[in-house]
């Protein structure tokens, strides 16, 4: 009787969990099947497989017209979706927002995790009120600001936007991994004849490398996610990254192109995706960091 | 007698120059300047001279219906997103804190929202709630609730406006809840459980007797950090209605943003801004004071 309840507690629980993960990625599943989906069969009604994979979609954003089926009505404008420059544009700001971030965050990270000045902490407790900020207020004066600096447009006020937005919990990830370091190799490092500053270099900062890649690619991931910067500041295709590029393919002329719209959708989130996996481990500590004082 | 040197020479603080250079030049300096900008009239599209006006852009916000209009919608969007984020939460963590075969996989997987551009998750659910071809009322026909031509418009029907909106949201946000839930449950040694187990407690005895007390103290603080992020997220909304039909779904920070953005308001974006603001702080005060004091 007591195992008959277990097998049936196992069951319930197993449906439980397969429609959960069904519900997460049932509209991730939709957007890549209307990806593949031959042209004639986007606007189809009734729930369908894909009767073949066209990589027609995927074509059309990579603007190779050539390998394109020659019936597919969307053949003409095959690449007029500029999604090379987006691509550059949401990439090289974003490497350079990440490199910033870690770079700054790892010293006020440092400072966080070994001294208890008073001074310091209450900068500490600075940088996690800040994420109270209503980004589209500060947006206000920031803009007025940029167009007089001539900063609109431009990838330096991207880069600029991105790395105020991930400094305050990016202090507080990175505070938390250097915490996790024991002083005591420090210090003993320091007995064996070791100044402060090579202390630092030599032991905690080769020991928390892994931390710093982990800060490096969550800021990179959420300035290519990052979809108000650029809404705001990017006004042609000068510096207008994918994220901003995607959503005005909403609004095209005339019939929008849905395959090519999620075929591009899939692309960009192929790179958010691959360092998803690699980040798994870290995500709790990412995600919590800036929310709960360890 | 040596001079002593200044506590911000120190290294502490010295390590911290380059977060705080961020912060004032882009955070600091423009909150203040926004404050200026809320008693001013300044309107982009007429001139770019500022007149000040004192409280004048506030006198008339007071007496503008759209403001009480998007601030009722606030409330509805924040406490109903963060009511579901809270039971989604809540749930998939108590779900994946059972032992089961294949346990690290799936707790990634109900992460993957999380790491979905924004853009991305805006486009996709108005591709799986359009219309005519969207998968809900393709599953909907094949069901065979709705008729081979009928159709749904989930995100312009004023009775589905809001429940979709929330819905496409709680689908966004909720892997914030279900992680920090989740690293409280890690923290319960399982030998509590046996004890409970053994002395004959059920499972609802063990989550109110156990689970519950433990997780009450992360609860409310979850609670309260939701409601605000909540209260000023911008991209949902936008990408998925752009505040429409109409001002239905304006929620706070879009509000800001047609302002301050389509109508080049500068003063009375601000001035609802910095309105926006003070909600935010009192919550933040509570915050600090519940959370960081003790």
């Amino acid at each position: 009787m007591a195992k008959k309840n277990e097998l049936i507690k196992k069951v319930v629980f197993w449906i439980i969990l397969a429609i959960c993960t069904l519900w997460i990625v049932h509209p991730l599943v939709w957007m890549v099947l209307s990806s593949i989906r031959p042209e004639g069969e986007i606007f189809s009604r009734g729930f369908t497989l894909p009767s073949k994979i066209s990589l027609d979609a995927y074509y059309w954003v990579l603007g190779l017209k050539e390998l394109m089926d020659p019936n597919n009505p969307f053949r003409g404008t095959a690449g007029s979706f500029n999604f090379y420059r987006y691509i550059l544009n949401g990439a090289v700001p974003g490497i350079i927002t990440a490199i910033i971030v870690a770079i700054t965050t790892l010293f006020a990270g440092y400072s966080l995790a070994r001294f208890s000045q008073r001074g310091v902490q209450a900068l500490g407790t600075l940088y996690l009120s800040m994420q109270f900020l209503p980004a589209i207020l500060m947006f206000v004066p920031l803009y007025l600001f940029f167009y007089t600096l001539r900063l609109i447009d431009t990838w330096a006020g991207l880069i600029l936007l991105y790395v105020v937005g991930s400094l305050p919990w990016a202090t507080w990830m990175m505070r938390s991994f250097i915490v996790s370091i024991p002083v005591e190799l420090e210090e003993s490092a320091m007995i064996d004849g070791c100044s402060r500053v090579q202390a630092i270099w030599r032991i905690t900062m080769r020991l928390c490398a892994p931390g710093f890649v982990a800060v490096f690619l969550f800021t990179f991931t959420s300035a290519w996610n990052a979809y108000l910067p650029g809404l705001i500041i990017s006004t042609t295709d000068a510096s207008k990254p994918i994220a901003v590029g995607l959503a005005e393919m909403l609004g095209w002329y005339g019939r929008a192109y849905w395959g090519g719209i999620m075929a591009a959708s899939t692309l960009t989130t192929i790179p958010v995706a691959i360092i998803f996996v690699y980040l798994q481990k870290w995500l709790i500590k990412g995600l919590t960091a800036g929310a709960i004082k360890a | 007698m040596p001079i002593k040197k200044p506590a911000f020479l120190k290294l502490p603080y010295i390590l911290q120059y380059p977060v705080v250079a961020f912060s004032v030049l882009l955070l600091l300096y423009p909150l203040a300047y926004v404050f200026w900008l809320s008693t001013v009239k300044l309107n982009l599209h007429e001139s770019w001279v500022p007149e000040f006006v004192g409280l004048g852009n506030y006198i008339k916000m007071f007496a503008d219906p759209l403001f009480y209009y998007t601030l009722w919608n606030s409330l509805i969007w924040s406490l109903g997103s963060t009511i579901g984020h809270f039971c989604l939460g809540l749930g998939f963590a108590l779900l994946m804190n059972e032992e089961f075969k294949g346990r690290a996989f799936f707790r990634g997987v109900f992460f993957i929202p999380w790491v979905v551009p924004i853009t991305v998750t805006g486009i996709i659910w108005r591709w799986v709630l359009s219309p005519d071809w969207g998968l809900y009322t393709n599953i909907l026909r094949t069901l065979g609730i709705l008729g081979e031509k009928e159709v749904i418009d989930w995100l312009a029907d004023p009775n589905l406006t809001w429940p979709m909106v929330i819905y496409v949201n709680l689908w966004k946000a909720y892997p914030f809840m279900y992680v920090c839930f989740l690293s409280a449950l890690q923290t319960i040694p399982p030998t509590l459980y046996e004890a409970a187990q053994i002395d004959g407690a059920g499972t609802l005895d063990r989550f109110r007797y156990i689970t519950w007390p433990i997780l009450k103290p992360v609860s409310a603080l979850m609670f309260l950090l939701g409601t605000i992020w909540t209260f000023i997220n911008f991209e949902v909304i936008w990408l998925l209605t752009s505040g429409g039909p109409g001002y239905f779904t304006t929620t706070y920070a879009p509000y800001v943003y047609i302002l301050s953005f389509k109508f080049w308001r500068f003063g009375d974006g601000a001035a609802y801004g910095v309105f926006g603001l003070i909600i935010c702080l009192i919550f933040a005060a509570i915050y600090i004071k519940r959370f960081m004091g003790g």
